[in-house]
């Protein structure tokens, strides 16, 4: 089983609707995880059928209970985080503010605080219109438990392949560079770079092409809205030849994308379209270096 | 006026709105600080040239074993709630990229055998951009090192950093908040006085503003909508703010020319009509809530 990643570093490139797009080409051949989990929008075009819903529990936060605190600030001195503040004759903490690290419990002489476990999120697993499932998340409002949470839709993703007996796993990443990316990308086959031809794109590219390096997985670009700005096109293709990675395929800047997404569709269904056209050539090259790797 | 410019989903216009806005305001004789919190792609700098005028590194604290002073105690691994730590029965590991900074292995180690150090984490530059006219912008960004995954703290000391440089009671400071929901944009909109989030009419924009909506409700903070992007005949954005009664105070329209000069790091409104009468009715909006002291 193969596990393939989506990422953009840049937001608005058009990830989502490459991941989709792959995923309907895929059909049953893959299992489908949306780990952007701050803006999970696969299941807008995939259209999926609930099967199973589960809470996530991530992280804690300090609770302080009113009637037993003294008030002797013991607490407030060792928070590096500000989430204790006075109120009245006793202390409260703010939940936005706590990291949940369990310290202030530990110095409380009268036992007041105690760590509650939180929710940082649910999990769902769909079946979508094309047949594949989806492993798909809603992060908890105010949670930072984005990576966290990207790992367990990857760990029961995976869960669902093996029983499933599947070939591929498609992973919808986050944008960024940060904890959730890492998480997306890490332990992954194939990399593919959803880029455009700005100055944005390019620096996002750029920067977030250093985290997959790290990694050292096989990646492959596609560059989207390729005639917005022939000149950094150009830039971008030479980036990728230098880098060793794959180009494959290049979109025009078109409002197919918009249409699709707002028909409730992805690109690769819009028939008789040069896009549906680039986007199998895409998903077959995809297949082709996946295949090579298994080769000695 | 301390100004967010926010949106749920990456790629619809933070930067875009955020950069004219501040030029537009510039233009008209305010103080500004624009300050790109995006520290994990930080892009607004590609649109202004501006001369460096300070660069300060960012260090966060996490402990550091001393095996000498260690006497296997193990209670620094046992204390940690975020795994950052590992005791081996010999050995310390500290996991830098699992550490909060809580202090709680550092302060609580019965032989002070884990001192915090520094540890960098990435950089804030600032510079003078200097526009045509004579006017001018301070510009502050956060640059999160590629390898790093907390954004949060570097986000944190950024919004400090700017705001120790207001030396004028009107300094207008906007903010480019990262994308998403979850803890990065939390702390980039937390302290303003106002959030913008920009939205684009497509289904995925409604569904990611909807989130970043509930997200800032939760935090308290007062928010309006910018259309970007905008279609004749598409009200996906409309609809939304129509039903959760959110102010729609600004649209830029959909042009294939903006894309094009925005591709290339043009300032829109310098050479867009139709943006700099989106991006001035927009500061008027700004202008007039302010005057209100944040009623509308």
């Amino acid at each position: 089983m193969k596990q393939i990643v989506i990422i953009s570093g840049k937001g608005g490139t058009g990830k989502t609707s490459v991941a989709a797009s792959l995923a309907f080409l895929a059909g049953r051949r893959a299992v489908v995880a949306d780990c952007d989990v701050d803006a999970a929008d696969m299941h807008l075009v995939t259209a999926p059928e609930l099967l199973e819903k589960k809470d996530f529990y991530s992280g804690y936060e300090a609770v302080i209970d009113p009637l037993a605190c003294t008030g002797c600030g013991a607490c407030v001195e060792v928070c590096h985080f500000d989430a204790i503040i006075p109120e009245g004759e006793v202390y409260r903490v703010l939940p936005l503010e706590c990291e949940g690290c369990g310290y202030c419990p530990r110095v409380c002489p009268v036992d007041a605080i105690t760590m509650r476990s939180l929710k940082a999120g649910e999990i769902y697993v769909s079946r979508t219109r094309w047949g594949n499932t989806l492993v798909h998340a809603a992060l908890g409002i105010g949670s930072d438990m984005s990576g966290k949470l990207v790992s367990e839709v990857r760990r029961r993703a995976r869960e669902e392949a093996e029983k499933e007996n599947v070939q591929y796993i498609l992973i919808d990443g986050s944008p960024g560079t940060g904890c959730p990316v890492t998480a997306s990308i890490t332990g992954t086959d194939y990399v593919v770079l959803v880029t455009e031809p700005t100055l944005s794109g390019k620096h996002d590219l750029e920067r977030v092409y250093q985290v997959v390096r790290r990694f050292g997985i096989a990646a492959g670009c596609i560059i989207n809205k390729a005639d917005l700005h022939p000149a950094i096109t150009a830039e971008l293709e030479r980036f990728a030849a230098r880098e060793g990675i794959d180009l494959l395929g290049k979109f025009p800047y078109d409002d197919l994308f918009v249409e699709a997404v707002n028909e409730g569709k992805c690109v690769a269904e819009m028939e008789g379209t040069d896009v549906a056209a680039a986007m199998m050539e895409v998903w077959n090259k995809i297949q082709e270096q996946l295949n090579q790797d298994q080769k000695p | 006026m301390k100004v967010t410019i926010a949106s749920g989903k990456g790629g619809t216009g933070k930067t875009t709105v955020a950069v004219n806005l501040a030029v537009w305001m510039a233009q008209e004789g305010r103080r500004v600080i624009l300050t790109d919190l995006d520290v994990e792609e930080p892009n607004s700098a590609l649109f202004l040239e501006g001369k460096e005028t300070a660069r300060r590194v960012v260090y966060r604290r996490i402990p550091q074993w001393d095996a000498a002073r260690c006497e296997r105690s193990g209670n620094c691994a046992a204390v940690c709630m975020y795994n950052a730590i590992a005791f081996t029965g010999e050995e310390v590991i500290v996991f830098p990229e699992l550490c909060h900074g809580c202090y709680a292995c550092s302060d609580l180690c019965p032989s002070q055998a884990l001192p915090m150090v520094d540890d960098r984490i990435g950089e804030i530059v600032t510079r003078q951009v200097s526009l045509s006219g004579g006017a001018g912008i301070v510009h502050v960004e956060g640059r999160l090192d590629v390898g790093r995954e907390m954004p949060t703290p570097l986000i944190a000391e950024t919004v400090r950093h700017a705001e120790r440089l207001v030396r004028e009671e009107d300094t207008m400071l906007l903010y480019d908040a990262p994308p998403g929901t979850s803890c990065p944009m939390m702390e980039a909109a937390k302290g303003a006085d106002l959030v913008l989030l920009v939205a684009e009419p497509t289904r995925f924009g409604r569904h990611d503003l909807s989130l970043a909506i509930e997200t800032l409700r939760m935090l308290g903070r007062p928010f309006a909508v910018v259309v970007n992007k905008d279609r004749p005949g598409v009200t996906l954005i409309d609809e939304l703010c129509a039903d959760k009664e959110v102010p729609v105070v600004a649209r830029i329209p959909h042009l294939t020319e903006a894309a094009r000069l925005y591709a290339g790091g043009a300032l829109l409104v310098d050479r867009v009509p139709q943006v700099r009468e989106a991006v001035a009715s927009l500061g008027h909006y700004l202008q007039t809530w302010e005057k209100g002291g944040g009623q509308r």
